[in-house]
Parts: C-alpha cells; sequence; structure tokens
C-alpha cells in the first residue's frame, strides 16, 4: 500500500546537503573544526531551546506530551516563507507569525485540548498526535509537498579568525539568548511567573488561591506554541521546509526535554545545548549516526535517571 | 433470567455465532473487495495491529515502536529470501524470531519505565532502529529500500502451493492471521491474560498481591513483537519490496490509529480498525491524494467522543437498543 506521507523525513538532517557548505567554512586544522563545529551546535541547540522550553512549560503545567508542538514549528516556518515572499520583509513574519501561533495555540487549547483534561494520559497524548497530523496535511494542501527554502536573512559573514561565521546565525544565537533570558525573568521574578511556577508544582492548590486556572492553562498553552512558531519562523531561512519537518524537530525535541527532565527550565536549557552539540560534533566523526547517538543519549539517562538530568518526581 | 426456552433473538444469535460471522466475512473478503491484493493488505496489518493491541488493550502500554518490530520482520525475511534463498516457512519462523529478540533486547530497557517516559523511551528506540537501518545502505539498501525480493512458492515436499495467485496467497495470509487470532484469543482467557488485564486495571495492586509485573509486562512486550514480525515478513513477501518507511515514525502512528479507529478494548477491534483505515485510504488516496487528512480529523473525533472505537460503540448500541450485554465487547 501506498502510504503518501511517509516520506524519508529524517534525511533533511541539518548536517547533510546545503547545510553542510554553508558552515563548513574553517580555515583547516582538527582545532578550528571542531571549534566550528561546536558553535554550530550552539546554532542548533538554541532552536531546540525554544521548543523545549514550550514543551516544558506546557507539560509541567498541563501535564499534556505535546505531540504537536512540531506542527506548531513546521507551519511557522511555511508562515514566514509567506509572508517574507510576499511582503518582501522577513522582520514582519519574526514578528507577526510567532503571535499568530500563539492565538493558534490558544484556541485549540479551548477548542479540543481542555476537553481532555480528565481522561487518560494516553488519549491526551493521541489526540495531539492527530492534531500534528491534520497540521501536516493542512500544510501540504496549501503549500505543495515539495522542499522550499528561504533565500538567507541578513546576508554575510563574519570573520572570527578561525572561521567565518554567518551573520544571520550569529543574530539567531544573540536574539534566541535574549528571549530565554527574558522568559526566565517573566517565570521567575514576575507575579505571572510565580502563578505558572505554582501551577506546575500542585494545579488545584493555585486554583483554591482564587486563580482561574483554566486561563491560565490556555495562556500556558498559546505561549508555548507562540515559542514553537518562534522557532519554526528563525530556522526557515536556514533549513529547507517540508511538510513532515515537524516530526523530525519534535522527535528530537523530545530528547532534549527527556534528557533535561520534563517540566524543568533550566533542564531544556542544558538538554538543548547538549544535544545541538552531541548532533554536531558527532557529524565530524560519523555523520549517519548524529541521529543515533542522541537516541542512545535519551535511553541512557532515561534509564539511569528516570526524570532527566535535573528533573523532579 | 431463568427464561431458557424462550426464542433465541437476532442480537443474541450475532452474540453467539460471532467467530463464525467473522471467519465467513474473512474467508468472503477478497469477493467483496474491489480487488483481492486489497483484502491481503487488510489481514496484514490487522495481523500487526492486533499485535500491538496486545500491549495497549491487555497491558495499558502505548508502544510507539511497532513500526520497528514489524520493520524487523520484513527486512529479516527480506534479506533471508534474497542473499539465503530459504525456505518459506523457514523465513517466516527465523523472521519472527528476530522481531522477539529485538522485542526482547527493547523490551528489558522500556518495561523499566511507565506512562508516558515508556512511550518516550519506545520512540527512542524506533528511532536508533529507523537510523541503524537507514545507515546499512550494504545490507538493508538505506533509503532507497530492499530490493530483489521475490513471492516463492510454498513447497510442502509432496505438494506446491501457488503463492503468486493473490487469491491463495490471501488464504495462505488469512491462516497465519487466524493462527495468531487464536493464540491471542487462548491468552486472553488464560491465567496469563488475567494477570496482564489487572496490571492495566491496576498495576501498584498487581505487584502487591505477588505478580512479577515487570516480567509478565515484557513476555506480553515479546509476544506483541513476534506476531508484529511475523506480520512484517508476510508483508515484505506481499509487496516484494521493504521500503524504510515502514519503520518511520509515521508508522508507528499510523498503528495507534487503526487501533484506536477499531476500539483497543475489544478483540475484533485491530481487525475493524485496520480495514476501515486501509478502505478509506484505498478508496479515498483515488479521488484526492490528501486523503490523510478526513482520516486525521476521524481520528481526532475518535479520541474525544468515541475513545471505546468502532467495536466498543457497537457493543454500546447493541447493549443500549438490543437489550444485550456487550457480545462484541470483550470487557462487559
Amino acid at each position: 500500500m501506498t502510504f503518501g506521507n511517509n516520506g524519508p523525513f529524517f534525511s533533511d538532517s541539518p548536517f547533510w546537503g546545503k547545510e553542510r557548505s554553508a558552515v563548513f567554512l574553517s580555515k583547516g586544522g582538527p582545532l578550528p573544526l571542531i571549534a566550528s563545529q561546536i558553535l554550530n551546535g550552539i546554532t542548533l541547540g538554541v532552536i531546540y531551546i525554544l521548543l523545549a522550553l514550550g514543551l516544558s512549560i506546557i507539560f509541567g503545567m498541563l501535564g499534556i506530551v505535546n505531540f504537536a508542538h512540531g506542527a506548531f514549528y513546521a507551519i511557522a516556518a511555511y508562515l514566514a516563507y509567506t509572508v517574507t515572499l510576499h511582503l518582501g520583509n522577513f522582520w514582519v513574519a519574526l514578528l507577526a507569525v510567532p503571535i499568530l501561533m500563539g492565538g493558534f495555540g490558544i484556541g485549540i487549547e479551548f477548542l479540543i485540548l481542555r476537553r481532555m483534561y480528565d481522561k487518560e494520559p494516553i488519549y491526551q497524548i493521541l489526540l495531539t498526535f492527530g492534531i500534528a497530523f491534520v497540521v501536516q496535511e493542512i500544510i501540504t494542501i496549501i503549500w505543495n509537498p515539495m522542499a522550499k527554502s528561504l533565500p538567507p536573512q541578513v546576508p554575510g559573514i563574519i570573520n572570527l579568525g578561525f572561521m567565518y561565521f554567518p551573520k544571520y546565525r550569529l543574530f539567531l544565537v544573540v536574539l534566541t539568548s535574549l528571549i530565554v533570558i527574558l522568559v526566565w525573568f517573566f517565570i521567575e521574578r514576575t507575579k505571572y511567573g510565580s502563578i505558572i511556577r505554582a501551577g506546575t508544582e500542585n494545579s488545584p492548590m493555585v486554583s483554591c488561591l482564587g486563580i482561574n486556572i483554566s486561563n491560565v492553562f490556555t495562556l500556558v498553552f498559546g505561549f508555548g506554541a507562540c515559542l514553537a512558531g518562534l522557532a519554526g519562523v528563525l530556522s526557515a531561512p536556514i533549513r529547507s521546509l517540508k511538510p513532515y519537518m515537524g516530526w523530525e524537530i519534535l522527535v528530537t525535541t523530545f530528547v532534549v526535554v527527556v534528557i533535561g527532565g520534563m517540566g524543568s527550565l533550566s533542564g531544556a536549557l542544558i538538554g538543548g545545548i547538549l544535544i545541538g552539540l552531541a548532533q554536531s560534533l558527532t557529524s565530524l566523526v560519523w555523520p549517519i549516526g548524529t541521529n543515533i547517538v542522541i537516541f542512545i543519549l535519551m535511553a541512557i539517562i532515561l534509564l539511569t535517571r528516570p526524570y532527566g538530568l535535573l528533573g523532579r518526581m | 433470567m431463568g427464561n431458557k426456552n424462550r426464542q433465541k433473538s437476532a442480537a443474541e444469535w450475532i452474540g453467539t455465532y460471532q467467530l463464525s460471522i467473522f471467519s465467513i466475512i474473512l474467508i468472503l473478503l477478497p469477493f467483496i473487495l474491489p480487488y483481492k491484493a486489497l483484502a491481503t493488505n487488510i489481514i496484514i496489518f490487522a495481523l500487526l495491529v492486533m499485535a500491538f493491541n496486545i500491549l495497549l488493550g491487555f497491558v495499558g502500554l502505548l508502544s510507539f515502536c511497532h513500526a520497528a518490530l514489524f520493520g524487523a520482520g520484513a527486512y529479516a525475511m527480506g534479506i533471508l529470501l534474497v542473499n539465503l534463498k530459504v525456505h518459506l516457512l523457514a523465513g517466516l519462523l527465523v523472521s519472527s524470531a528476530v522481531g522477539g529478540s529485538v522485542a526482547l533486547l527493547i523490551g528489558i530497557l522500556v518495561i523499566q519505565r511507565v506512562g508516558i517516559y515508556f512511550g518516550l523511551l519506545t520512540l527512542a528506540f524506533n528511532q536508533i532502529a529507523y537510523f541503524v537501518i537507514y545507515g546499512m545502505r550494504d545490507i538493508t539498501g538505506g533509503d532507497s529500500g530492499l530490493r530483489g525480493l521475490f513471492r516463492p512458492d510454498l513447497n510442502l515436499g509432496f505438494f506446491t502451493v501457488p503463492l503468486s495467485t493473490e487469491l491463495i496467497f490471501y488464504y495462505f495470509v488469512l491462516f497465519w492471521f487466524l493462527g495468531s487470532a487464536f493464540l491471542i484469543k487462548r491468552m486472553a482467557d488464560s491465567s496469563f491474560g488475567k494477570v496482564l488485564h489487572g496490571i492495566k486495571e491496576n498495576e501498584m495492586r498487581a505487584e502487591a498481591i505477588g505478580c512479577h509485573v515487570k516480567k509478565f509486562k515484557l513476555m506480553a512486550f515479546v509476544l506483541s513483537g513476534t506476531l508484529a514480525a511475523l506480520a512484517g515478513a508476510l508483508y515484505a513477501i506481499y509487496v516484494k519490496f521493504v521500503s524504510v518507511d515502514i519503520v518511520g515514525f509515521v508508522m508507528s502512528g499510523e498503528i495507534v490509529m487503526m487501533a484506536l479507529l477499531g476500539g483497543v478494548s475489544s478483540f475484533y477491534g485491530p481487525l475493524v480498525g485496520s480495514a476501515v483505515f486501509i478502505l478509506i485510504s484505498d478508496i479515498l488516496s483515488g479521488y484526492w491524494e490528501r486523503w490523510m487528512l478526513l482520516l486525521g480529523t476521524v481520528f481526532i473525533i475518535f479520541v474525544m467522543f468515541f475513545r471505546e472505537g468502532i467495536c466498543g460503540g457497537l457493543g454500546d448500541f447493541y447493549e443500549k437498543y438490543l437489550g444485550k450485554s456487550g457480545a462484541i465487547k470483550r470487557d462487559s
């Protein structure tokens, strides 16, 4: 039988194809090569961090493993592609698409997800899984299955002495770091953040304190979708867009979140960088192994530290 | 209630003879459907989903690595046939054993965790399997798939069964399907099945009353993997080609979809689920390439409103309007 959507969706690894020529500009010798791969690993890692933060907050608060997270990322990347192509301005997309995705997430939580909180976790997983399938098909219908790519935004490269680094990637790392600091500040230092943290610990208690917890749930899910959207827009110019790109990154994000600890914010940071580095450094010695290594890492950590490096019970 | 002499109603008649009715439908299936290969396809996937449902339906474990186990059987069968030209039955046997061994290997590790962590671990192992197969180009053909496969005739020594005839091949597959279904039915009714059900209902209590929960889970996992690999081996000689896509994550998801559509707590659920899934996809894919959109939407509706699936829904309907306790549902 023909499963039309079963393309080899992992062949678009960031280390194969066009990516390689763009990043392997080191000036020779093994050390610069390793240094440049570390930079590339960090570039990858910050995208994972954005996704893992959202996934982790949603899990911590709602107790749901959101299988649609990759689909949010993919649809945002495609929206960024269309907006940039039609308006000729990537920055409009960078601002508007994450907000749009936040609204999309709020809509999904409000219409569908909140009916499932009292059901078994298996059905919550299956529901988000179904949403991801539908979103992927909608992407294919709107944008057709052909791979697309956005021309590089922020053209030019910087000479770092030992290698040339594309300016856009530098911008990506700086912007994401700023956003991560903002998110951390929001969650750890503001009143709303403390509600979220308290909700992660014990949501019935928060609701007893007179806070409308179901609104908080909706906003948290929207916020997670917004971060996924941001990751999608930011990676649109450096990755080729395919309808099933969401599944690929979803599975990697699971690895990040599981390694860091489900529901732990600092875990998402450490996990993201760790996986980004593991992938980029493995690609130096064993290109096919970039994806095997991370899953072996995940299995080892799950079996030895059940709740991840920084997770709690 | 005590009224033994009353006339049997139609509903009761269906309840008593449901196994026979299903068998007759299965025997006539290739003549009902538009083409015979479609029936074979349905039965192969029904076997796979039935194997998967040993875990989800009996033990309550959601596995995302059944694509890998299915693929293990398919690749084992393909490699045995292409390189060693083994006897068909030996090939099926060895492929199932390979699937069982892979399941044992993965199972020992994944049963250490419960809930979503079990699911994510199985997902990780599915991905490892995918990339290992993808990377071992020399043996598996990598992303261009395993080529050069053929469907050998079944040589029984005194008699050769021509499996190249689609209809005969259907009955060959049906034989394995019914054998597995019988095995699972016997297992469900045995004390082993009762323990699995106990684990699904309340794992802590099962442990407390002295069941070795992990051992039982592992046994269920290995049985499930063996049958999934058998389905894979049959699939390999059915399509005469093994693509790396059948090991992918999306395939694992489609197995889950079929199981849920049919109904996870029903014995006939996997068969009904895979039949509906494959029929819809076969009919729709002729008209519209993006048929998965419709199936995905139907899936969401089922998860939200009909978690018991088609069979569970029929059972409820049966109970409500015909006044008989769920004959189609396994759990009344």
